[in-house]
Order: structure tokens, then C-alpha cells, then sequence
């Protein structure tokens, strides 16, 4: 063995313990805590205040939904068909909402690429299936973008032209029951009403979580611009 | 071999298995699957080298293990790195340099009339050299991106670094003198160090469970205030 390996070795020692002895001393508790806490308070008030918002009016919705599943079994088609229609009204409302947050958070995705990864969307997650074959769509484009920013701009544009998808077949939905409640093929556009409330919650929960890693990330950079275009008015 | 020697390590041979006993059985494979192979593929040369204590069967031990951590340290790399990208480039750039200078002081440092034995011997330890400045680097980064570490990435970083350094600087005595004295001692530390990684893997790896064994759960996030200046988040 050579002295220049020696030389190595003895470099590898000092190097090394000193860097152990600085990873054995850290407080893996504090530190896991301390990525948790990554938001700014002022990211933090803007995410709740939107999470709140979201999840308030979809609850109302999927509260006119439920009611109407219940008059329906008990046989009171009109009064059903009539909170159906209730519902669509917050979804009608509450889906430009969503996609205006989603362009917004997609002009900023420079800044995910500085911290978190992107997941793509699960199929199996959504029970629509053109909103599955999206996810599905999703996932083969994700492999094909390299840095974090365009997947999460993808993501944006995937998770709003599902959000579009969704209230078009939800109005399809109700205006088909509308016109002919006692049809044969109720029970299916009832079915699809079912599945298309599960996916609303699904897209709802991946964009706040889309909506979390931004902030996330921003909170590193200290941008105040994106919270004063997202913030809720 | 003397019968200490051999009663010690049929000992860790055990122990061997039954780390990688625990680490199917509290699904570590799924998250770490070089590290379960690592383990098991030592244990199976190992025993092969104890049935058959011959050069060449140690020569083969050591070449399987020597490879093995190379794909660990490559592993614990993308484990350790993978939920943040700004830092894993930062990673693979310094992994990536380790790598091609170690091929290149091999290469220069290498006497042309060098046997093959001979270049086995000198590969063995500049391997091992070259793990050793991988799990440095990357116990670096850690502390210099202040990253979080899961129990099992951090045994392994923690207690395979020294295990290493212990292991380069004996093994490389061994080559450079070859004497019995130096051989017998090598003999005895070598398992032993071996047999207290190895325990304290064992600890580790009984106690935790990989966090892709867990079921897929959205990431919790606080309630509204939770995290506002004077509250205490648990």
C-alpha cells in the first residue's frame, strides 16, 4: 500500500468520527419537527384560511348531495332531484374557485423545485373513469418531465382538468334525472352522482396538498407575492 | 483457524441470519432491499468461507461484500436523499466524484507487474476506503442540509462508517504484512467489530418499522393556530 492510500485512510478517520460524533449529538426528534414547521405564519394563515374555505363549501355540497341520496330512497324523487340541484349550485361556484387557486399556484412552481418532490395522481383513487384514465395519463407524463416545477405545473393542469371534468358529468348527471326521474337508467347517473362526490374530495385533497408544498416551499424563500394573489378575499 | 475463532463466527454467522431474519419479517426489504441483500449475501459467503476457510473463499468474501456496499451506499444515497431534490443533486455530484476518484488513484497507484491476487488485495481495501469517504459525505450533507434521518438509514450511517475504517486499516495491515500475529489479531477484531454492528442493526431493525411498510396515509398537517408564535406543537 502506498503512503498517498495511508494518507487517505488517515483523512477518512478524522473526517469521518468528527462528522459522526456531529450526527450522533443531533436530536432526529427536533429536526423531524422542524421540517413540519417549514410554513411562515403568514403561509400558515393563508392555508388555513383556504383550506377552510374549500372544505366548507365542498361539505355543503356533499351535505346537499346526502340529503338528496336519502330522499331518493325514500322514494321522494323531486325533492331529491331538487338538493341535487343545490349542490351542483356550490359545485358550479366552488370550480372556478378551484381552478383560479390552481392557475395561481402553477405560475409559482419554480419554487417547488428548491424542496419537495411531486407524486403524480393515483388512478385507483378516483372512481370516475375518465378522471381515472386523467390520473392514469398523468402518471405517464410525469416519468416523462424531468424537474420538479413542470411536474408540479402538470400536476396543476391535470388536477383542473379534472376538476372541469367532474362538474360537467355532474351536471349531465342532474339534468338527466331531471328530465326523466323514474327512467330505468337512474340508478346509474345516481351511481355516477356517488362517484363523482368521492372524486371532488379527492381532487379537493390533492390540491391542498398541491397548495401545501408550495407554501412549503415558498416559506424557504420568504415570497409574499403568491400569498397576497391566493389569499381568500 | 483456531476454535475460538471458529465458535465465534458460527456465533455471528447466527446472528447474521437473524438480522435478516428481522429485516423480512418487519418488511425493511421495501424501503432498503440492498441492505437486506448486503446482509444476506455476507451471511452466505461468510458461511461458505467458514466451511471452506481458504484464500481464495475470502477472497470471494470480501469482492461480494466490497460490491454489495458500494450499492448500499448508493442506496442510502437515494434513501436518504430522495424527498429532496435540490440536495440529492448535490449528492449524486459527490458520490459521482468519490467514484471516479477512487477508480482513478486505483488505476495510477497500481503496479504494472501486479498479479491478479496482488490487484485483488489492493482492491479490497481501496474499496472499502472509498465506502468509508461515500457514508462521510453523506453524513455530511445530512448536516449540512439539516435533513431528517429514519432510524434504520441512520444505524446504518452511524455504525457502518466506523466499522469500516476499523475493518480498511486491518485488512490492510493484513495485505501489507501478511505476518501470523497480524493475521491472528485481524482474525479476532474483525468479527467482533462485525458482531457488534451487527447486534446493534439487529436492535434497530426489530424496533422500526420502514415508513413505506406503513399504510399510505395523506401527511399530517397541524390545525389552523397549532403552529402560531407561542404554542407548543407536541
Amino acid at each position: 500500500m502506498s503512503s498517498f492510500f495511508w494518507l487517505m485512510i488517515g483523512g477518512a478517520v478524522v473526517s469521518c468520527l468528527v462528522v459522526l460524533l456531529l450526527i450522533g449529538r443531533r436530536n432526529e426528534r427536533l429536526i423531524r419537527r422542524d421540517w413540519e414547521m417549514l410554513l411562515t405564519p403568514r403561509g400558515e394563515k393563508v392555508y388555513g384560511a383556504i383550506e377552510g374555505k374549500v372544505r366548507t363549501e365542498l361539505g355543503m355540497a356533499d351535505l346537499s348531495f346526502e340529503h338528496a341520496l336519502v330522499y331518493r330512497e325514500l322514494g321522494t324523487t323531486e325533492e331529491a332531484i331538487r338538493l341535487l340541484d343545490v349542490g351542483y349550485r356550490v359545485i358550479e361556484k366552488f370550480s372556478p374557485d378551484m381552478l383560479r387557486l390552481l392557475a395561481a399556484m402553477a405560475t409559482f412552481s419554480r419554487m417547488v423545485s428548491a424542496i419537495a418532490p411531486v407524486q403524480p395522481l393515483r388512478p385507483k383513487n378516483f372512481r370516475l373513469v375518465q378522471v381515472s384514465s386523467l390520473a392514469y395519463l398523468h402518471g405517464v407524463l410525469h416519468q416523462f418531465l424531468v424537474s420538479a416545477s413542470e411536474r408540479y405545473r402538470l400536476k396543476m393542469y391535470i388536477l383542473g382538468r379534472s376538476f372541469g371534468l367532474a362538474t360537467r358529468f355532474l351536471l349531465r348527471s342532474i339534468q338527466t334525472l331531471g328530465l326523466s326521474p323514474e327512467a330505468a337508467d337512474t340508478k346509474r347517473e345516481w351511481d355516477q352522482i356517488e362517484a363523482i362526490r368521492s372524486d371532488f374530495q379527492t381532487l379537493t385533497d390533492e390540491s391542498l396538498d398541491s397548495l401545501r408544498i408550495l407554501l412549503t416551499a415558498m416559506a424557504r424563500e420568504d415570497r409574499q407575492d403568491l400569498l397576497r394573489q391566493i389569499a381568500p378575499r | 483457524m483456531s476454535l475460538a475463532q471458529q465458535a465465534f463466527g458460527w456465533f455471528g454467522a447466527a446472528q447474521g441470519f437473524a438480522l435478516l431474519a428481522t429485516l423480512l419479517w418487519r418488511r425493511h426489504y421495501r424501503r432498503m432491499p440492498v441492505f437486506v441483500l448486503y446482509v444476506g449475501g455476507v451471511q452466505v459467503f461468510n458461511v461458505v468461507y467458514m466451511l471452506h476457510p481458504t484464500w481464495e473463499t475470502y477472497m470471494l468474501l470480501q469482492i461480494v461484500a466490497a460490491s454489495l456496499r458500494l450499492g448500499l451506499s448508493l442506496e442510502l444515497t437515494n434513501c436518504i436523499f430522495s424527498a429532496f431534490p435540490a440536495a440529492a443533486v448535490t449528492a449524486r455530484r459527490v458520490m459521482l466524484l468519490i467514484l471516479v476518484a477512487t477508480a482513478v488513484t486505483a488505476m495510477a497507484t497500481a503496479p504494472p507487474n501486479a498479479t491478479y491476487t496482488r490487484m485483488h488485495a489492493e482492491s479490497v481495501p481501496r474499496m472499502a476506503s472509498a465506502a468509508i469517504w461515500m457514508f462521510t459525505a453523506l453524513a455530511a450533507l445530512v448536516l449540512w442540509y439539516r435533513l431528517p434521518l429514519a432510524p434504520m438509514p441512520r444505524a446504518i450511517l452511524v455504525g457502518y462508517a466506523p466499522y469500516l475504517l476499523l475493518f480498511t486499516i486491518l485488512i490492510s495491515l493484513l495485505f501489507e504484512s501478511g505476518s501470523p500475529r497480524v493475521r491472528l489479531w485481524v482474525g479476532y477484531l474483525d468479527p467482533l467489530a462485525f458482531f457488534v454492528l451487527f447486534n446493534y442493526w439487529l436492535r434497530v431493525a426489530w424496533r422500526t418499522v420502514p415508513e413505506s411498510a406503513l399504510p399510505a396515509a395523506p401527511p399530517a398537517w397541524p390545525p389552523v393556530g397549532a403552529l402560531a408564535p407561542g404554542r407548543v406543537t407536541p
